[in-house]
C-alpha cells in the first residue's frame, strides 16, 4: 500500500512540477507582483516629503496692523528645506479667484471681518494643510492677545513662551512597529494560497469519469478512491506549499519584508493556507452540472473577492469588514491567512496566530468533508 | 455572419462562466468603490476617529481638560491598561490613537521639565497624525499659559487653552460650476472600473479565442470558403460587442447605484466620465486581443487576465492614488494606459468651465488613451499575422478537458 501511495503521489507531483502554468501561476506571477508592491510602497515612504503648496494671499482688506500674518506667510514661502508654500501676494480678489479657477493655486487667503479666511475649490490634503496653518496662526494670535491683556510686560518674552517642543513620543507595543505596507504582501500570499483552488479543482476533475478521460481511467482502476484522492490532494498541497515557501523566502530575503522573528510559523501558515485553498477548489468542483470552465470562473472570481476583502487592492478594508461585519471577516479564508501572517509580525505571543490557524484548519476540514461526502461512491452505468 | 453567430453559440456554452464573472465582478466594483471612499477622503475631521487615553498619572485639571479637548475631535474608547488589550485595539483599528500619560507627567511638566507623552498610532493613519498634532497643540499652549501666567487658576487656564484651540479659520468652498462637484464615490467607481473592465473583457475575449484556435477547428475553418480576414473581422466584431456590453453594463450599474448622488452634477461631466470609460474600453479590448494570442488554455487565461489587470491598475493609480507614488514610479506609470485614464478622470472631475481651454487637458488625456488603443491594436495585428503563419500555430492550443 505504501508503495502504491508513493507511486500515485510521486507521479502526481511530477505532473504538477512539469506544468508551465504552475510555475507562472504560483511563482512568477506572485514574485512579479511582490516586486511591484515593493517599488510602489518604497515610493510611499518618500511621499512624506511635503510638496510646496501654491497659494495666494489677497492684500485687499488686510489690516495694516496685522503685518505678522504676511511676515509668517513670507517666512514659510522662503526657498529652502522648510518651505511650505509658494505664495503670490495679490491686490484684488478677482485675480486670486481666477488663479483658483485655473488650478494654478490650491487655495487663497483673504481677510474678512479682520480675520484671514480660506477659499478653496475642492477638498484635498494641501487644502487641509493650508487650513491647519491658518488655524494655528489664529489660535496663537488669540493666546498672545489673552496673555498680553493679563500681563503686557510679557511682550518681550513672547517668542520664547511660544516656542514649540515635541510633547509626544511614538512607541511600539510590540517588537515590530505596526505598518500597513506588509499587509499588501500578506494579502498577495493569501491570493497565492487561495489559487491553490485550481489544484483542488484539478484533483476532483481528474477523478470524475464524466469530466475527463483520465478520470474515467482512474475510476476503472483497482485503486481505492480514497487513496487516489489522498495522493492527488497531497501532491497538490505539496506543490502549492513549495511555491509558497519560495515566494515567502523571496519576499523575506530579497525584498526584506518582515514576517516576525521566526520563519517556521510563516511556513506553517503557508501550508495551512495552501490546504485551505486546495480544499476550496475541491469544494467548488463538486457540483456535477457545472462545466470545468464555470468552476474555474468561480474559483478565480471568488478568490478575487476574498482577496479584496483581505486588503489586496485597498489597505484597511479587512479592518473595516471586521468592524462592520465580523462574521464575514471570520469566514473569509484570505482574511484569516493575512491575519495569521500579521499576528506573527505584530504580536509577541502566538495565541492570535494559532487561533487563525485553527479557523483555517476547521474551514479546510469542513470543505474537505463536504467534498468527500459528495463524490464518494460515484458510479456511472454509461458515459 | 455565421462566425458572429457561432461566437454567440460559444458564449451560450460558457453562459455560466460569463454569468459568474459578470455578476461577481460587477458586484465587486460597487463594493470596492463604496469601501475605498475613506482611503481617498481627506475629511477625517468629520469622521471622529477612535482614540484612547490611559492616565497613569494622578487626575488633574490638565489631564481632564486634555480629555475634554480631544473628545471634541474624536470618539473616546475605554481600554484597560494591559499590553494585550492595547495591541488588540491597534491591530483591529478600534482606537486609531492611544495616548499614555506616564506617572508623574503633570508635576514634571509644571516644573518646566520636558516629559513626553507616549503615543501609539495605527500605521499610516491620517486621523492618528491629526489627533497627535492636537495633543501637541494642547500641551504646548497649556505650557505657554502656565509659564506666562503662573498665578492663573488651573480651571481658568484650561478654559482659556480650550477656548483658544476652538478657534478655527473660515473655509469657503468656491463652486465655479453651477452644478455640484462630482461625488468622490462616483469617481472611485470609475477608477475601479478600469480593473473590472480589463479583467472582464480579457476573460470573455480569450474564451472565444480559445474555442476558435483549437487545432481541429482551425484546420476546418481554413478549408472553408470564408476568407480568414472575413472570419477574423466577425470574431473581432463579436469581441467589440462583448467589450461594449461590459462597458454599458458597468455604466448602467454605476448610474443606478449612484444616480441619486449625481443628480445635481452637470450632465456634461457625467457624459465625459462615460466617454473616458468608453475610450478605456477600447484600450481594454486591444489588450485583450493581444493577450489572447498568448493564451493556450483556461489556466493561462486566468493567469494572464489577473496578471495584466492587477499590474496595470496598481501602476496606473487605480488602487493607490497617483500623488502617493514616487517620481521614479510615476515615470514608469506614464507608459501604462491606466495612468492616462485616471488622469482623464481627474481632469474631468476638476473642470470649472466647458470652454476649449478648460477641456484641453481632458481631450489630450483621452487622445493619449486612444493612441494606446491604436498602438496595442497594431501590435496585435502584427503578432496575429506572425502566429497564424507560424508552423506551431496549429498545435498552440490545448484541447479542453471536456469535448
Amino acid at each position: 500500500m505504501i508503495f502504491m501511495m508513493w507511486n500515485l503521489f510521486s507521479r502526481n507531483l511530477l505532473c504538477h512540477l512539469r506544468s508551465k502554468e504552475f510555475f507562472i501561476w504560483m511563482l512568477i506571477f506572485p514574485i512579479m507582483l511582490a516586486t511591484l508592491f515593493y517599488f510602489t510602497f518604497s515610493s510611499l515612504d518618500q511621499a512624506d516629503q511635503l510638496q510646496v503648496i501654491p497659494i495666494a494671499v489677497v492684500e485687499e482688506g488686510m489690516p495694516e496692523e496685522d503685518s505678522a500674518f504676511s511676515d509668517t506667510v513670507r517666512s514659510l514661502s522662503e526657498k529652502g528645506d522648510e518651505q511650505l508654500f509658494q505664495t503670490q501676494f495679490i491686490s484684488e480678489e478677482e485675480k486670486a479667484r481666477q488663479l483658483l479657477k485655473d488650478g494654478e493655486i490650491d487655495g487663497y487667503i483673504q481677510y474678512e471681518n479682520g480675520k484671514p479666511g480660506l477659499v478653496v475649490r475642492e477638498d484635498g490634503l494641501n487644502q487641509t494643510i493650508i487650513k491647519s496653518f491658518l488655524d494655528q496662526y489664529l489660535q496663537t494670535k488669540s493666546s498672545m492677545e489673552n496673555i498680553l491683556q493679563e500681563n503686557p510686560q510679557l511682550a518681550e518674552r513672547l517668542p520664547s513662551l511660544f516656542s514649540r517642543e515635541t510633547v509626544t513620543e511614538e512607541i511600539s507595543l510590540s517588537q515590530n512597529a505596526p505598518t500597513s505596507k506588509v499587509n499588501y504582501f500578506y494579502a498577495l500570499l493569501a491570493m497565492v494560497c487561495m489559487y491553490g483552488g485550481m489544484q483542488g479543482l484539478n484533483v476532483v476533475s481528474f477523478l470524475q469519469s464524466n469530466l475527463s478521460a483520465i478520470g474515467a481511467r482512474k475510476t476503472v482502476s483497482p485503486a481505492k478512491r480514497w487513496k487516489l484522492i489522498f495522493a492527488d490532494l497531497s501532491a497538490g498541497v505539496t506543490v502549492q506549499w513549495l511555491a509558497i515557501i519560495l515566494v515567502i523566502l523571496f519576499i523575506r530575503f530579497i525584498l526584506q519584508v518582515d514576517f516576525g522573528p521566526q520563519l517556521l510559523p510563516a511556513f506553517l501558515t503557508g501550508i495551512v493556507g495552501s490546504l485551505t485553498g486546495v480544499s476550496f477548489g475541491m469544494l467548488v468542483s463538486v457540483p456535477k452540472r457545472l462545466k470545468y470552465s464555470a468552476k474555474t470562473a468561480l474559483v478565480v472570481a471568488v478568490t478575487m473577492v476574498f482577496c479584496f476583502f483581505a486588503g489586496l487592492m485597498t489597505s484597511g478594508i479587512n479592518y473595516l469588514v471586521e468592524q462592520k461585519a465580523p462574521v464575514l471577516a471570520w469566514i473569509n479564508p484570505a482574511a484569516r491567512i493575512v491575519d495569521a501572517f500579521y499576528c506573527l509580525y505584530y504580536y509577541d505571543t502566538y495565541y492570535q496566530f494559532f487561533l487563525n490557524i485553527a479557523v483555517l484548519l476547521a474551514m479546510s476540514l469542513v470543505m474537505f468533508g463536504i467534498t468527500i461526502f459528495s463524490i464518494r461512491r460515484q458510479r456511472h452505468e454509461s458515459l | 455572419m455565421r462566425v458572429f453567430k457561432a461566437c454567440f453559440t460559444i458564449m451560450r456554452r460558457h453562459a455560466v462562466s460569463f454569468l459568474v464573472y459578470f455578476s461577481i465582478f460587477i458586484t465587486l466594483s460597487v463594493v470596492m468603490s463604496s469601501l475605498s471612499v475613506q482611503n481617498y477622503s481627506t475629511d477625517f475631521e468629520a469622521e471622529r476617529p477612535g482614540f484612547a487615553v490611559l492616565n497613569r498619572d494622578k487626575d488633574s485639571a490638565y489631564t481632564d481638560g486634555f480629555l475634554q479637548f480631544l473628545s471634541g475631535y474624536g470618539k473616546q474608547t475605554e481600554l484597560k491598561d494591559e499590553k494585550k488589550v492595547l495591541q488588540d485595539a491597534v491591530f483591529y483599528h478600534e482606537a486609531e490613537y492611544i495616548v499614555i500619560i506616564p506617572e508623574g507627567f503633570t508635576e514634571q511638566w509644571k516644573d518646566g521639565e520636558s516629559p513626553k507623552l507616549e503615543t501609539v498610532m495605527v500605521p499610516d493613519s491620517a486621523a492618528g497624525y491629526y489627533l497627535d498634532s492636537l495633543t501637541s497643540q494642547y500641551w504646548n499652549l497649556a505650557h505657554t499659559y502656565h509659564q506666562a501666567l503662573p498665578s492663573m487658576g488651573e480651571e481658568e487656564l484650561i478654559d482659556a487653552v480650550i477656548g483658544d484651540l476652538d478657534i478655527s479659520a473660515e473655509v469657503e468652498k468656491e463652486q465655479f460650476l453651477e452644478s455640484q462637484p462630482v461625488p468622490l464615490i462616483f469617481e472611485i467607481y470609475h477608477r475601479m472600473m478600469a480593473y473590472i473592465l480589463l479583467i472582464l473583457v480579457m476573460l470573455c475575449v480569450s474564451t472565444v479565442f480559445l474555442a476558435f484556435k483549437r487545432p481541429d477547428l482551425q484546420m476546418r475553418d481554413l478549408c472553408s470558403p470564408m476568407r480568414p480576414i472575413q472570419m477574423g473581422g466577425q470574431i473581432a466584431l463579436f469581441n467589440a460587442v462583448i467589450a461594449f456590453g461590459s462597458w454599458l453594463l458597468l455604466n448602467v450599474v454605476g448610474l443606478c447605484f449612484y444616480g441619486p448622488q449625481i443628480k445635481a452634477v452637470d450632465s456634461r461631466i457625467i457624459g465625459l466620465f462615460i466617454l473616458s470609460g468608453f475610450v478605456f474600453m477600447l484600450v481594454a479590448l486591444s489588450i485583450s486581443l493581444l493577450a489572447s494570442r498568448f493564451v493556450k488554455n483556461e489556466n493561462a487565461q486566468n493567469i494572464v487576465s489577473n496578471f495584466i489587470s492587477l499590474i496595470l491598475c496598481f501602476l496606473g493609480g487605480a488602487f493607490v492614488p497617483l500623488e502617493l507614488l514616487g517620481p521614479g514610479l510615476l515615470n514608469v506609470s506614464k507608459f501604462t494606459p491606466t495612468y492616462w485614464y485616471i488622469k482623464a478622470l481627474e481632469s474631468v472631475s476638476g473642470l470649472t468651465a466647458f470652454d476649449s481651454e478648460a477641456l484641453r487637458p481632458v481631450w489630450s488625456n483621452l487622445l493619449i488613451l486612444l493612441g494606446f488603443a491604436v498602438a496595442i491594436f497594431c501590435v496585435y495585428l502584427v503578432v496575429n499575422q506572425y502566429k497564424n503563419r507560424s508552423e506551431e500555430s496549429f498545435g498552440s492550443i490545448q484541447t479542453e478537458i471536456e469535448a
